[in-house]
This record gives structure tokens, sequence and C-alpha cells, in this order.
């Protein structure tokens, strides 16, 4: 049996603090999985994206490709949105 | 098995890379570069190269699919914002890769349509697609190669045969084609294949460059020089060709269509020596020979060899001074000038090469004529259409000897490259001057003051007589150079033959046939090729 917890810290030296004190429990079996920014919650404007799009590019988790499945309704997805605009 | 790992080295030598789009993907994920570091090495070594490349059919697929990752990364991020990163990648691709386009002959593989629009594409540009897709590198194997193959055998194997060629066409090319492909669409779409708009806006942008009222497209250079040469008979002598015993001065240090030219239009060339340091024809000799032969020579054939002018005020003086005509031979010189005035624009007719090597050249033959005289105009454009303005009722002995409308598109397109080429190989040339000027074995090239020259060909002479170990030592360290002419028109048997004329002992002429090599001056060569020639002329030092 294993745990898992998800966290959303809002102050970058409080997260480096606990991740500090997190690597002290490596041997105790706590595995320290990610820690990532949290690009979601700015509001991706032109002088965001400039400067972060590479930060966000980088993020995602590609899909399957061989899922077709998942592609087809991606794929759907994607040109039902765009010629909703 | 020897056999078949030669096969396979041998097709990985110089071939463009086509980026597959899983490849693109890996680049930009930070999961999957740690999972296909490969993929990452060769993504970084391609990017700039003028050999990758991405298929037009990726981009579209590109798009939507890191904006499908963006979506289940940031479900609350609108379309618009995630776009706007899936573009800032697209753009970024765009900046270090070229686009592949994706053909009309494509074999659609209905099992995988977006593998058979990527293959069409390599095809298209002769490359083989850089790809992790499994499938696609065992379907495949001739066309596909992996990162991990590519890092290793790819890069080695080009690495060390890498040769640094005279003039590397496909890269000077494919670095514009997409210019040029839209050309070619539109004379295909239209099929107006025989003296289409593209020959009229071809002949009008080439009289305004070089300055004169008339310019006439032509199927070569050679042609340019015989109609040049049949339309001065006819307007001259009132003749269709001109006599046997009639003499037309020109150099014999030059390519045979010169000395041809004047035998096809019935004449005999009368060759005078040269002026080593220019490589041109020395006005002293042409004056000489006036002398000598007095109203037997009718005419002049300046050629300004390599892509300097000759001393074009000189012979001017010289023709004006005997009633001679004067054709300039502008093969190698569109954009050379003399005291500011272009090539092509002194004498009676310019004649220009659009040879595929030549400064604007096509992708085949053609040439242009330029003039300031309506007659010859006239002439010229009769004589180039079977030899008269209705062609089902001719006047004169006419030629079949257009521009093709499809040359004219590829020129007009590479025309605006012009003087960037021009300007680039001056740039070359002076890297070249200032190195070997200190080797005393070697002779760089002079440019007269007056003159702006082109350098179509950045030629030495090698004066300690071991040219020929030069050029095969050279040649061993993947050097092309060339020998522009091994053998001088006045021991060329056609003209032996045909009773050509010749003033003097020709010395001059006979010394640069010994001595000259031409070095790669190609715009596009890069600084470290360039590096890499002089480091190889300066190691000769050590052998010599």
């Amino acid at each position: 049996m294993s745990y898992k917890i998800v966290l959303n810290i809002h102050n970058k030296d409080i997260m480096d603090k606990l991740l500090w004190i997190l690597r002290h429990f490596e041997n105790e079996g706590i595995e320290i999985i990610d820690y990532k920014k949290n690009l979601e919650q700015a509001k991706w404007d032109e002088e965001y994206v400039e400067k972060h799009w590479r930060e966000i590019a980088l993020s995602t988790d590609s899909a399957d490709l061989d899922d077709d499945e998942r592609l087809y309704e991606a794929y759907e997805e994607f040109y039902h949105e765009k010629h909703s605009d | 098995m020897m056999k078949d790992y030669t096969r396979l080295m041998k097709s990985f030598i110089m071939k463009n890379i086509l980026i597959d789009l899983n490849v693109l993907l890996d680049y930009y994920e930070e999961n999957r570069r740690k999972k296909y570091p490969d993929s990452i090495k060769a993504f970084d070594f391609l990017k700039h190269k003028d050999f990758a490349f991405v298929s037009s059919s990726s981009i579209d697929n590109l798009e939507f699919l890191k904006y499908s990752d963006l979506s289940r990364a940031y479900p609350t991020k609108t379309r618009k914002e995630k776009l706007k990163i899936v573009h800032k990648i697209i753009r970024e691709i765009l900046s270090y890769f070229k686009i592949a386009k994706t053909p009309s002959y494509i074999e659609i593989d209905y099992e995988d349509i977006e593998d058979s629009l990527i293959v069409a594409s390599a095809k298209a540009i002769d490359g083989l697609i850089l790809t992790r897709d499994e499938k696609l590198l065992s379907k495949c194997p001739d066309i596909t190669i992996s990162p991990k193959e590519f890092l290793g055998k790819y890069v080695y194997y080009n690495d060390k045969s890498r040769e640094i060629k005279m003039l590397d066409l496909s890269r000077e090319i494919f670095n514009i084609y997409p210019e040029i492909e839209k050309g070619l669409d539109k004379v295909i779409a239209k099929s107006n294949f025989i003296l289409g708009e593209e020959v009229r806006q071809l002949e009008e942008k080439i009289a305004n460059y070089v300055g004169t009222k008339y310019a006439v497209g032509v199927s070569s250079g050679t042609d340019a020089l015989v109609l040049s040469l049949r339309a001065l008979a006819i307007q001259r002598k009132k003749k269709e060709f001109f006599d046997k015993e009639d003499l037309i001065i020109t150099t014999p240090f030059t390519f045979t269509a010169t000395g041809e030219a004047i035998l096809r239009a019935g004449a005999t060339p009368l060759f005078v020596d040269i002026d080593i340091d220019t490589y041109n024809i020395d006005p002293e000799q042409v004056e000489k020979a006036v002398k000598k032969y007095g109203k037997k020579v009718k005419g002049i054939i300046p050629v300004h060899l390599y892509g300097q002018p000759c001393n074009i005020d000189e012979i001017m003086r010289i023709a004006k001074e005997n009633d001679l005509f004067v054709v300039e031979d502008c093969a190698q010189s569109l954009g050379a000038r003399w005291d500011g005035k272009q090539t092509g624009s002194f004498g009676d007719t310019g004649c220009f090469s659009f040879f595929p090597t030549k400064p604007l050249g096509g992708f085949g033959d053609g040439g242009m004529i330029t003039t300031n005289d309506e007659e010859l105009y006239e002439l010229l454009l009769m004589l180039r259409k079977h030899g008269g303005k209705d062609k089902y009722n001719v006047e004169y002995i006419g030629y079949n000897a257009r521009l093709d409308t499809i040359q004219a598109a590829i020129l007009i397109e590479k025309f605006k490259h012009l003087d960037d080429f021009n300007e680039r190989r001056r740039e070359i040339a002076k890297n070249y001057n200032e190195q070997l000027k200190d080797v005393d074995w070697i002779k760089t090239p002079y440019e007269h003051p007056k003159a702006y020259h082109v350098y179509h060909q950045y030629t030495i002479r090698v004066l300690n007589g071991r040219r020929d170990e030069l050029q095969k030592l050279l040649r061993k360290k993947g050097i092309q150079t060339m020998i522009y002419y091994p053998v001088p028109l006045h021991e060329m048997k056609v003209f032996v033959e045909n009773g050509m004329r010749v003033v003097g002992d020709l010395k001059e002429v006979q010394k640069a046939v010994k001595e000259v090599l031409s070095l790669p001056v190609e715009p596009l060569l890069k600084k470290g090729e360039i590096v890499s020639v002089l480091n190889s002329i300066c190691f000769s030092i050590l052998i010599y």
C-alpha cells in the first residue's frame, strides 16, 4: 500500500523548505515524484507566453499515439473547437 | 556483407534529412526528452543545417497533437491561450528547418496516410526520414533513419566524407526553393510554356538591371553569341552570315562557345593574347591585330572572364576608331561593373548565360542578349523564332532558340538573390586574398581599380609549376577545384582546321593554361569550409 499527496504551494520559499524536509525522509520510503511550477494559474497573455512558453510546452504529458480511439476523440474536439470559434 | 555495408554507407552520403513528427514532439516535452535523448541530440545537431527539413504535412499534425497535450495538462486554459504556445513551437521549428513540400505524387497507403505523406515529402527532397517510428523504419528502411543511427553512422560518415564542392547547386536551390516553386506552379497552372509572360518580365528586369533599352531571352549563352553575330552580319553586311575571310577578334582563353559562335556565324576567329593579371583580352594585342589585318577585322568579342570586366574603355575606343562591332561575352559576369556601369551595356550586344552554374543559373540552359540598338533587337526577335516576325512566313535563316517560360520563372526568383550572392562571393574572395597574400608561390586574383569583379570563379595562379600536384592534394582532402581552361581555343582541332588566325605567340595564355586553378567560391560556402580550403593549401607547403 502506498499513498500520494498532491499539494498546491503558493510560495516558492515554503516549497523549497518543504522539499528540504521531505528529502530527509527518503530513506524512510518517501519518494519525491515530481514538483513543478503551477503554470496554469497565471494568465497566458503575450508577455507571459513570451517568457514561459517553452516551460509550458515542456510540461505536457503526451497522448499515447497508438491509442487511436483517444486520438480521434481529441482530433474531433480540436476541430470542433476550431470551427466553433 | 561488405557490399551491403558499402551500399548502406553510400545511401547516407549528403542526403537531406526530413525530421518526423515524433522527433519534433520529443524535443518539446520534458518526459520525452528524458526518454529519447537521441532525438534531442539529433534535433540539436540539425538546427540551422541546410540539409534539415520538416514536412509540410507534419505542421498541421504537430499543431493538433501539441494542442491536445496542452488541453489535458491545462484544462482551464482557452483555445486561444493554448494556440499561442503551439504557434511558438511551430515558429521556432520553422526558424531551424526548411519546409519540404508534400508533392502530388503520393502513393497512398490507406493503413497509414500520414506516413504516405511524409514518405512523399522525403522523396521530393531526396532525403532520409529521421524517425523513431518502428513501423515506418521497418516498412521503408531505404529512406528512414533512427536518431541513434543518425548520430552514429550518418554524422560520422558525412563528417568524414563531406566534400567542399566548387558549387553545391542543390544546397543553393533548396535554400530558395519555396520562391522557385511558386514561380514553377504559376507557369504549370497556366501552361504558357513558350514565350510566356515570365519571359517578357525577365527581359524587362535584365534590361533595367544591365541598363540597356532591350533584352531578348534565348535558349543558351552560346545561342546569345550566335544570334548576336548573325544579327550583326544581317545589319552590317546585309548577308545572312559573315564570310570566311571576315575576322572576329577574341581571346583563346575562354570556353569554346566564344570561338564556336564565330565559326557558326560564318566568320573566322582571330585569337590574341591576354593580360595575365586579369586573364582578359589585352587591348594592346587587339590593337596590334587590327593593324595587322585591317579591314578584314569586323568585330571584337571581349570575354569578361571569371566575372571580371575587361578593360572595356580601351576595347570600345579601338572598336569606334576602326568601325568594329563589339559583342560582350558576359556569360560569367552578370552584375559585374566597369567604372560603375554593368557589363553587357557597352557593346552592340551583351550575351549572358543562364547555365545552371552561372551567377544567375536556371534549371537547364538559357541565355539573354542585351542591346540598345533597335534594329538589332528586331532582328534578334526574329532569329530566335525561326527567322521571321511571322513564323509561318520567315525572312532569315532562323533558329528555334527561345528562352523557356519555365526557365524564366525560375530565373525571376533567383534574380532577387543575384546581388547578395555576388557580394558574398566578393567577401569570400577577400578572405582568400588576405590569407593567401603572403604565399609567394600563389598569385591571387587582381581586381582592376575600375572593375567590380563578381568572382564567378576565384582563380589563383600556382607559380611554382606544381599546380596539378596541389589540385590532387586538395582533391584528397575532399576539396574540389577546377582548371578553367586546360586547353586554349587555338590548340583545339575545330579552330585549327577551320582557318583560325593568331596574333603573336600567345605566351600569356600558355602561362595561364599551366598555372590557373579555381577554388570553391560559391555564395553559400561556410566559414569552416573556407578555412578548410585555406588550411589545406597552407598544409601543402609542408609537402612541397
